[in-house]
């Protein structure tokens, strides 16, 4: 179990940035209350800043390095490093005297446990942690980061930052946890996984990340020096046709290895999507027959009468070719037929000769008034879904020739370039014999081509016992899925109107740039929209709308909080608004408030003052008379832009209207 | 889609080869005393026929399914059993038509070989070496799952090993054989030939009907 957060207090003074209203209240003071807290502000008032100054009162001058572009998680050391001088000194930069007599106080829960932290926003130095009300004597961040782990429940101060900044924090350039597969195999890691095994993971991880590298590196050396000695051996015997073919050949392997890595890389982005394709068709052809049984249900029921004493068989045989025009006898298409027969069951004729049954009315009539009319809507989905078979069908063959032109032009060039080895070993060997330099450089050459082997076979090794440790706890891990996807439910269905499903779709990758790939914990997303009646696998955050985008992947992280926690979360927002349209906002403000209602969980979200419905909304959950202790109001706190200062009263004019709206 | 005049060879292959199996399946299923066969038992065989393969050392028919949240079903099989009752290849019963697992219609029926059409097309098949050797898997197969009620091997592929893998879930893909070579089932039967004393060697008949006891015991232990 892991304690995320809960924030208590936040006290900043000192800072130029945030004045305070008046004596005696200098400064910026929040006490955060069970539910929403709402910074509102203009722009360049430090709603972000006060963001940051929140996370980093959390993370102190470490960080992992490049978390925060689009860099694959994947690929990457998830070590906290120390943060630049440039980067420590981020909030003395904002203000004229550099911060220098700015603190910030922070008070939080983490379980049951109280912890107070204190730093300087000059350079985030750390003046004071409490424990229980206890001071942590000679501290250091070397502390902190470990007092920090334990009471979290992390393995690592790197994973309390990927923490942070992947459900925590839902900063402006947050990524997407939901389409990023790397990323969530590290939080499914961290939340789903004991201390121990989610350590190991990260040890074993590392090393063959660092074992590929090493191996990756040396290959390159030997690459290299492969290219000196026979740039060494042309000097030696220039113009010699054997050393010029060898150049060519080098050039020419070089040329192909770079083209061959490249499709390799690709490999997986078509394998990705050709998979997308064939689980469409299968999902597709499911649907298609629970249609086809749905109308044939109808119609049996119908022709049932017609053959009161006839065998089953037929019956069953004009079923099918009433509702899939289909002899199932002969295997043709006959529309005309169909007609016919369905022409003769309204009349209430018999259905093989066509004479008249007199006495009996049409079945389709007389069952249910109802059922004509189902029919021909249950035909109208059944042509449908099997326009969209069809489709999906065509996206899988185009997906599949695809990839089998990729595989091809691979086990080409993977061809070409062994050959071309084998003959540049062969040229190598048959040079006339050289000097004692060139000796020395192929006695070093074959030294490397030796250990490139053994760090090879090593990595062989160190990744089929990471292979075993995954798959074992990747069974452990998908124990916890039903109450993931049941909690992302939760919060999913208030927002959105389309059908969305999150399903547990492990994800293949290779760990390094080099060997076979794994299968890691990941969830992928069904949705329905409006050119896709039923849910189809959405891959990608560009195949949902930017509003869909935000909050799907707001209801995920929320998901994942309550499930990993029983004792309250925080959840910081900056900025929301900006991707909601009139539609979504209030509906976005009803997800968070549901967010923000249980176990004392804390939502702290910053917006400007704009016209919109998602702070009405959310301040709708809040009686009137509570409002103004939720609200802090930067306008009052922090030192006013020109813009602020021109337009004061039409700001305060907005804001008292948000507050007295119900 | 067929044109009334064609013969066997104009079938395309693929398709022929899985009314063959479909007759196979029958016949098997008739000679171990479970027909009429129902439809959801007929597909849970079908699909255990492919996953338990290469237990025989033959490929699977088919060698990926859709992960349903009940047992397996597989549409282009079903429209080939449909076809095969319009030839009169098989004789259908108890026709009707309830909501599946996900509130879906599907068809419940059982199905019945039609002997005078069906033994000229069993005959020919024996007359092949390969077809033979699926035959005699089949059968085997056939064989052990008549030890679990007819409800036991309707549902016996919640308890197997690779449909029933928890790191798959509903609505995605099983492949143990058509991109992806991790077949768990077939692992596990062949597992049960290590349990073997040194000098006995488990034959692939043996190998299936312990896998079919062992899903047996964890069906019952439910």
């Amino acid at each position: 179990m892991i304690n995320f957060p809960v924030f208590e207090s936040l006290d900043i003074s000192g800072y130029g940035l945030y004045p305070g209203p008046s004596n005696p209240d200098k400064g910026l003071k929040i006490q955060f209350q069970p539910g929403l807290t709402l910074v509102l502000g203009a722009n360049g008032l430090g709603k972000t800043t006060l963001v940051r100054i929140l996370y980093r009162l959390l993370t102190g001058p470490f960080d992992i390095p490049r978390l925060e572009g689009r860099f694959d998680l994947g690929t990457t050391r998830l070590d906290a490093k120390k943060l630049s001088r440039k980067y420590q000194q981020t909030f003395g930069a904002r203000v004229m005297d550099g911060a220098r007599n700015a603190t910030a106080i922070l008070s939080l829960h983490l379980g049951n446990r109280k912890v107070l932290i204190e730093r300087r926003l000059s350079n985030l130095a750390l003046i004071r942690l409490e424990i229980d009300d206890s001071p942590v004597e000679a501290i250091d961040e070397i502390t902190y980061q470990e007092k920090t782990i334990e009471l979290v429940g992390t393995s690592s101060f790197g994973d309390w930052i990927l923490l942070l900044r992947f459900l925590i924090f839902y900063f402006e350039d947050r990524r997407a946890l939901v389409w990023d597969p790397a990323a969530q195999m590290q939080i499914l890691r961290i939340l789903l996984l004991s201390g121990t095994k989610a350590k190991l993971w990260t040890k074993d991880y590392r090393e063959i990340l660092e074992l590929d590298s090493q191996m990756r590196n040396l290959q390159a050396v030997v690459g290299k020096e492969e290219k000196d000695l026979a740039k060494t051996e042309t000097q030696v015997k220039d113009g010699d046709a054997t050393l010029k073919k060898l150049n060519e050949l080098i050039k020419l392997r070089d040329k192909e290895t770079e083209l061959y890595e490249r499709l390799l890389d690709e490999l997986q982005e078509v394998d990705k999507s050709r998979k997308q394709a064939r689980q469409r068709v299968l999902k597709s052809e499911q649907e298609r027959e629970a249609a086809f049984r749905g109308i044939e249900r109808i119609k049996f029921a119908s022709i049932g009468n017609q053959f009161p004493s006839s065998r089953e068989t037929a019956k069953y045989i004009f079923a099918q070719l009433l509702t899939d025009q289909e002899c199932i006898v002969c295997g043709n298409n006959v529309p005309g037929v169909e007609a016919e027969y369905a022409n003769r069951i309204e009349k209430a004729q018999c259905v093989v000769c066509g004479s008249g049954r007199p006495g009996q009315e049409s079945p389709l009539d007389a069952k249910d008034g109802k059922h004509s009319k189902n029919l021909q809507q249950s035909t109208i989905e059944l042509r449908q879904i099997e326009t969209d078979l069809e489709e999906a069908r065509r996206a899988l063959n185009e997906a599949e020739a695809n990839f089998q032109s990729h595989e091809n032009q691979i086990n080409e060039l993977r061809e070409k370039i062994e050959n071309q080895s084998n003959r540049i070993d062969l040229l190598i060997i048959n040079l006339p014999p050289e000097e004692a330099k060139i000796n020395k450089h192929r006695t070093r050459l074959d030294l490397m081509h030796v250990r490139v082997k053994e760090l090879k076979d090593q990595l062989v090794y160190l990744r089929e016992q990471f292979r075993i440790f995954v798959k074992k706890v990747n069974q452990e891990m998908a124990q916890s899925k039903e109450i993931i996807k049941t909690s992302f439910n939760k919060y999913a269905e208030g927002f959105l109107i389309e059908k969305c499903l999150l399903t547990w779709a492990p994800h293949k990758a290779t760990v390094g740039q080099s060997g076979s790939s794994f299968r890691f914990p990941s969830f992928n997303l069904d949705m329905a929209g409006t050119d896709f009646p039923l849910p189809v696998r959405r891959t990608d955050p560009d195949q949902v709308s930017e509003s869909q985008r935000e909050f799907i992947d707001l209801a995920f992280r929320m998901a994942l909080m309550s499930v990993a926690s029983d004792r309250g979360s925080s959840l910081v927002m900056d900025a929301p608004e900006s991707s909601l349209d009139a539609v979504f906002a209030p509906r976005a403000a009803d997800v968070l408030t549901r967010f923000a209602k249980p176990k004392g969980n804390r939502l702290l979200i910053t917006s400007n003052l704009v016209d919109g419905q998602l702070i009405p909304g959310l301040l709708n959950s809040i009686k009137i008379d509570d409002r103004k202790a939720r609200l802090v109001n930067l306008l009052d706190i922090a030192e006013p832009t020109a813009a602020v200062r021109e337009n004061r009263e039409e700001y305060d004019k907005i804001l008292l209207s948000l507050l007295q709206s119900t | 889609m067929y044109d009334t005049n064609c013969d066997e060879l104009r079938y395309g292959i693929d398709k022929l080869r899985r009314h063959v199996r479909l007759i196979v399946l029958l016949n098997a299923a008739e000679n171990a005393g479970l027909t009429p066969f129902p439809i959801i038992q007929l597909h849970t065989f079908a699909y255990l026929s492919n996953v338990l393969s290469p237990v025989w050392d033959m490929p699977a028919l088919e060698g990926k399914v859709l992960k349903r949240r009940g047992s397996p079903f597989y549409p282009a099989l079903q429209h080939d059993v449909d076809r095969l009752v319009g030839m009169g290849v098989i004789l259908v019963s108890n026709i009707s038509h309830v909501l599946d697992e996900d509130q879906r219609w599907r068809l419940k029926c059982s199905y019945n070989l039609n002997h005078p059409f069906a033994d000229p097309i069993l005959k020919c098949i024996k007359e092949f070496e390969t077809e033979r050797k699926a035959l005699n898997f089949i059968q085997e197969l056939a064989y052990a799952l008549s030890a679990l009620s007819a409800d036991d091997l309707g549902r016996a592929t919640s308890e197997d090993a690779t449909y029933a893998d928890p790191i798959i879930d509903f609505d995605n893909v099983v492949d143990f054989a058509e991109w992806e070579i991790e077949n768990f089932s077939a692992n596990a039967a062949q597992y049960f030939g290590h349990l073997f004393p040194d000098q006995m060697t488990a034959t692939p008949g043996e190998l299936l009907h312990l896998y079919v006891h062992h899903l047996h015991s964890r069906l019952r232990n439910d």
